[in-house]
């Protein structure tokens, strides 16, 4: 990247920082931080937010492979679920409950998962990479189902709470404090890190390579980019980041089930998140995963058929505002700044 | 020779648009191809960088076959390629369009900002509006970036789909002048496709002309092909 890209980098992070969005987005940061702290809040909105958080890593990882990269995958339960029995497992048979070393065990094995599935599927596009990344995402789902000697089978596999630094915040505070004192700043703080990892390799050649192989593989190819490989590359990062997300599930929820973690609804669940918020949009994927999570939530508390809500709330985006949560935004902001201009001019 | 085709042959969904093409282009030469829309120029480059499924014969470059070869080894091999349609990405500045053609090939032994020095070198114009998005540049300025990208990995050949196309008689000028440049300044060889002979005449140092996918003169004498009446009755498809 050039000198002056660079300080065009570093111009667009001061003018997103100064700006009203900026400002917002700070103070969000706050509300986020201070949260378990906040007068009236419950285990319940912790562990809803922290949740919310989790998934907005998967969806930002997500939109690595959809929105730069133009891959439509049904087979991302497999990272996700992968690092969560990665997680599971080696706790379980190498007797280790510490997080800093179950993190990268899980982030790796999806990462090792991605790099092979990747490695098969990336020649494909369209129809065909969404097929054979569910077929090779459900073969994994089938494994870890039929070897239960090993796996558990649909049992799944318990985590327990794991120590941090060696020590064992479950033991000390209980349940409550372990979550809104410790578990709920790892995810946020896991969020943050995907957040800024993604944008700088979003805005950097990788991503701006990234889109030119979205926009016109053909294009790429003339150039002399190598298509498979950064698909590949996207692959894996996306993999590795949903991986990530999937580790923070598993420590949230305790337990893991092929049901919960490596069905094929959870792929579709991470791309229906994504299309909610936007692909089109850095941020949308972490709109549509809070939208998502506070719909189901509130659709599940009113009616035992809540999947016909969320079947109706998916139907609606893609019919009217295919662009999602960000979409609407950009929409907002543009008629505001209209009246602003029409303000001014009078 | 840098550029070697042998019996080249190929088709797109089951219509032959290249048969049993024989090409080559030495070292430090400029060749050019010319013919009418449709006569296979397009085909033949695309064929080089491997953007196009060939059905017979061989390709090899500097010694190697690279027939097997994918596109994007066959440009780390020293292959440039500026498409007739200029492929650029227009909400991109022409810095960075030109600079992703390093993107992924970059072996660390010289830097992009050497990398771009070289190709100002060839178009010093370009300087004005390197940081402008492409899509907001003259036809002309978005061909010296075309070109720019397809020089900048320092390659061995560049080929350029005419790179004419639709550009004002001054702008015209001053690329045919930048192709002495790139050859002699970069010791890069050149195979350039042109539809209209006048366009390459002056600068070339052998001609090919292609009709119907066939390969139906070579001349190391291009002002004479101008001469020859048959010929460019073929060659304007009258």
């Amino acid at each position: 990247m050039s000198q002056d890209t660079r300080t065009g980098l570093v111009s667009e992070i001061k003018g997103s920082v100064t700006s009203s969005w900026g400002i917002g987005a700070a103070l969000l940061a706050i509300g986020a931080f201070a949260l378990p702290y906040l007068p009236g809040t419950s285990q319940f909105e912790v562990f809803l937010v922290a949740q919310i958080l989790t998934f907005a890593i998967a969806g930002l990882a997500y939109n690595v492979l959809l929105g730069y990269t133009g891959l439509l995958s049904f087979g991302h339960a497999a990272f996700f679920g992968g690092s969560a029995y990665a997680i599971g497992l080696f706790a379980q048979y190498a007797g280790v409950s510490e997080l800093l070393v179950l993190l990268p065990v899980g982030v790796l094995a999806a990462g090792t998962v991605a790099a092979i599935v990747g490695y098969v599927s990336v020649r494909h596009t369209k129809v065909y990479y969404a097929l054979l990344m569910l077929a090779l995402a459900q073969l994994l789902y089938v494994l870890t189902v039929k070897l239960y000697t090993v796996t558990g089978g649909t049992d799944g596999v318990p985590i327990t709470a794991p120590t941090i630094a060696g020590v064992d915040y479950l033991a000390m505070w209980g349940y409550g404090g372990y979550l809104q004192g410790v578990l709920y700043y790892v995810i946020l703080l896991a969020f943050v890190v995907t957040a800024v990892l993604l944008w700088t390799f979003m805005h950097s050649p990788f991503g701006l390579t990234l889109k030119t192989i979205r926009d016109s593989p053909e294009r790429a190819r003339a150039i002399g980019i190598p298509v498979y490989q950064y698909r590949w590359y996207a692959s894996i990062v996306s993999g590795a980041f949903t991986g990530l997300a999937g580790a923070m599930y598993a420590f949230l929820n305790g337990h893991v089930t092929p049901g919960t973690v490596l069905h094929w609804s959870r792929s579709g669940e991470l791309a229906f998140m994504t299309v909610l918020g936007g692909t089109g949009s850095f941020l949308g994927p972490v709109a549509g995963a809070g939208a998502f999570i506070l719909i189901r939530s509130q659709a599940q508390q009113l009616t035992e058929y809540w999947h016909f809500v969320m079947g109706l709330v998916l139907f609606l985006v893609i019919v009217f505002e295919p662009e999602g949560i960000a979409g609407i935004v950009s929409r907002i902001r543009r008629r505001v700044r209209r009246w602003r201009k029409d303000r001014g001019d009078r | 020779m840098l550029l070697e085709l042998a019996g080249l042959s190929a088709s797109i969904e089951g219509v032959t648009v290249l048969r049993d093409i024989d090409l080559s282009v030495a070292e430090s030469e400029i060749v050019g191809i010319v013919g009418r829309n449709g006569a296979g120029k397009t085909s033949t480059f695309r064929s080089v960088m491997g953007l196009q499924t060939i059905q017979g014969g061989s390709i090899s470059f500097d010694g190697e076959d690279i027939t097997e070869r994918e596109t994007h080894e066959r440009k780390r091999l020293g292959i440039g390629f500026a498409p007739e349609d200029r492929r650029l990405i227009s909400n991109l500045t022409a810095r960075e369009n030109i600079e992703m053609a390093l993107w992924g090939t970059d072996d660390g032994t010289t830097s992009v900002d050497d990398r771009l020095a070289v190709v100002l070198e060839v178009f010093p114009d370009m300087d004005a509006f390197l940081d402008q998005p492409a899509g907001k540049l003259s036809g002309g300025q978005q061909q010296m970036v075309t070109v720019s990208r397809a020089l900048v990995a320092d390659p061995n050949l560049v080929m350029l789909d005419e790179p004419f196309e639709g550009l004002a008689p001054s702008i015209k000028r001053d690329l045919s002048e930048s192709m002495s440049t790139v050859r002699e300044d970069l010791g890069t060889s050149v195979l350039i496709a042109e539809s209209q002979i006048s366009q390459i005449s002056d600068f070339v140092d052998r001609l090919y002309v292609i009709e119907r996918g066939n390969i139906i003169a070579e001349t190391d004498d291009p002002a004479t092909v101008s001469d020859d009446e048959e010929l460019m009755e073929v060659i304007s498809g009258g």
